[in-house]
């Protein structure tokens, strides 16, 4: 049934197309491929973010704008990330604390860049806890350097100063390849890439007085994986993972508010 | 031109439905509205998902331009397209100015490589002439204060590492003649004068220098006057010309200023 209509879809799709191309020459995008076909997809599907608002400040321009500034003495936190902030249900693991979750699933940190403005600074919190960089070592938004990941947390950590926003720079995950489904991320994220960030952000926050703290060695095994009990799919921590990391973000965040 | 954008709607849905069919990346620009405007964004697919801001473009030249010689007053001209074609060498000869426009950018875009192409340079002062891209829409729909934000990051971004900031008005636009006329509808000049009004507004709030190309460039009827430009949208050798003397003017007012 469903084959039949994606049949007649096709034939359909395929005389209007026919008809479109011979009015107009056509554009013919190609996305450059990355080598790993899951990727590739999952990057065909985000065509229209990528070209029509890279930084998806539409996500939480709503959301901002119901949100209003702090209410006095509220020491706002603002979790800024990627998918692994996204899922986290601040709720459940800081009951009761005012902290907004701005995690977007599968970005990079130059689309937080563009949408670090809106979705930070504007909600004027106290303290940033930014968790950010395993997207841009999987090359969801290209190939970078790390020199280009560094460049772009830094231009949000001196944003976030020049606002007397206080900065909580994290650690980037470590991943597994336990399971089939997380060989891909595996791949994608080489352990010396994820070391060689993680001392260049520790450093940062050393020498710039902001505040460095550290899952990577909270959830990596002897291996130097992401302990198999903390995340399914290699990448995304569990409840168990999020559980190891909560004080960890809790203590980082107090260390910033002193 | 209106059945084509017809057409063009109703033929989105197929393409996500075969695409969901077959499994495999089908990728489908959203449609401006506008066919060139179209054709060019689908030109640059590969920019948007692997360079957001073009950092290759610069990044060699950027490598030797690193090292700034002791007492040199570098200008870094950060813009799009008509910085880009603007041939510096010809207009400030002997200047330590630097040329980082890239054709087609807006401002999210220019925020991505500002580190590498404005602050690793080290300049004395930045003039950034930015934002006809944003509101034509060759990056997506923007709301004028995404532009506003951009410029306020970039110019946060360069007084923390004591760059003198110049900001130049948006240019004027005419649509006299056919190849300027999707350039023109694209950038409605209401939108033109409230950023401009803006910008000016906030270099005098922030201390920085504006740079009003606008008043010069522009005819009775506020369009770009027709010898400076011939697409209507890019100055012409005349145009730069005009232009010149007066960023010139603005660099030598950043200098007085603290760094």
């Amino acid at each position: 049934m469903k084959s039949l209509f994606c049949l007649k879809t096709a034939a359909l799709v395929l005389s209007v197309t026919l008809l479109a191309a011979a009015q107009q020459t056509a554009p013919a995008p190609a996305i450059p491929s990355t080598g790993f076909a899951g990727l590739d997809q999952y990057r065909a599907s985000r065509i229209a973010v990528f070209t029509d608002d890279f930084g998806q400040l539409a996500r939480y321009r709503a959301t901002n704008a119901t949100l209003g500034p702090p209410a006095a003495g509220e020491n706002r936190v603002d979790f800024f990330g990627d998918s692994i902030t996204d899922m986290w249900k601040l709720e459940d693991y800081f009951p009761g604390k005012p902290y907004v979750n701005r995690g977007i699933g599968g970005q990079t940190t130059p689309q937080m860049l563009v949408r670090f403005r809106q979705d930070v600074i504007d909600l004027q919190p106290r303290v940033v806890i930014i968790l950010a960089g395993t997207n841009d070592i999987a090359g969801n938004t290209g190939p970078m350097r790390n020199e280009d990941i560094e460049g772009n947390l830094a231009s949000m950590a001196e944003l976030a100063r020049v606002h007397g926003i206080h900065v909580v720079l994290c650690s980037i995950m470590p991943v597994h390849n336990y399971t089939e489904r997380a060989k891909d991320f595996f791949a994608q994220r080489p352990q010396s890439r994820i070391l060689a960030l993680n001392e260049w952000i520790k450093d940062y926050a050393a020498k710039n007085d902001l505040v460095y703290v550290d899952y990577f060695s909270a959830l990596v095994d002897d291996k130097g994986m992401m302990k198999k009990e903390l995340a399914d799919d290699g990448l995304h921590p569990n409840a168990a993972g999020y559980k190891m990391v909560a004080p960890l973000a809790e203590a980082g965040i107090e260390k910033a508010l002193k | 031109m209106h059945l084509q954008q017809i057409q063009r709607s109703i033929l989105l849905p197929f393409f996500f439905s075969i695409s969901a069919c077959a499994q495999q990346p089908a990728p489908s620009i959203p449609s401006t509205g506008y066919p060139d405007l179209d054709q060019y964004r689908a030109s640059r697919i590969a920019i948007y998902t692997d360079d957001f801001g073009q950092l290759a473009r610069y990044r060699d030249a950027d490598k030797v331009a690193t090292a700034a010689v002791a007492g040199e007053k570098r200008v870094v001209f950060l813009g799009d397209s008509i910085t880009d074609y603007w041939k510096l060498e010809n207009y400030f000869p002997g200047k330590p100015y630097i040329n980082r426009g890239v054709d087609g950018q807006s401002t999210p875009e220019m925020l991505v490589r500002f580190r590498q192409d404005v602050i690793d340079l080290d300049p004395a002062v930045l003039v950034i002439l930015a934002g006809t891209n944003d509101i034509a829409g060759v990056t997506g729909r923007t709301r004028n204060e995404d532009l506003e934000a951009n410029y306020s990051s970039m110019a946060e971004l360069a007084r923390l590492h004591h760059i003198r900031v110049v900001f130049a008005s948006l240019l004027p636009i005419n649509n006299y003649t056919t190849e300027a006329k999707e350039s023109f509808a694209l950038r409605p000049g209401e939108r033109l004068q409230v950023i401009n009004g803006w910008l000016k507004n906030y270099c005098a709030k922030k201390g920085l220098v504006y740079l009003d190309y606008s008043s010069s460039l522009k005819d009775e009827k506020g369009m770009l006057r027709r010898e400076l430009s011939d697409d209507g949208l890019h100055p012409n050798h005349a145009g730069y010309k005009i232009m010149a003397p007066l960023a010139e003017k603005a660099i030598s007012k950043a200098l007085a200023s603290k760094p």
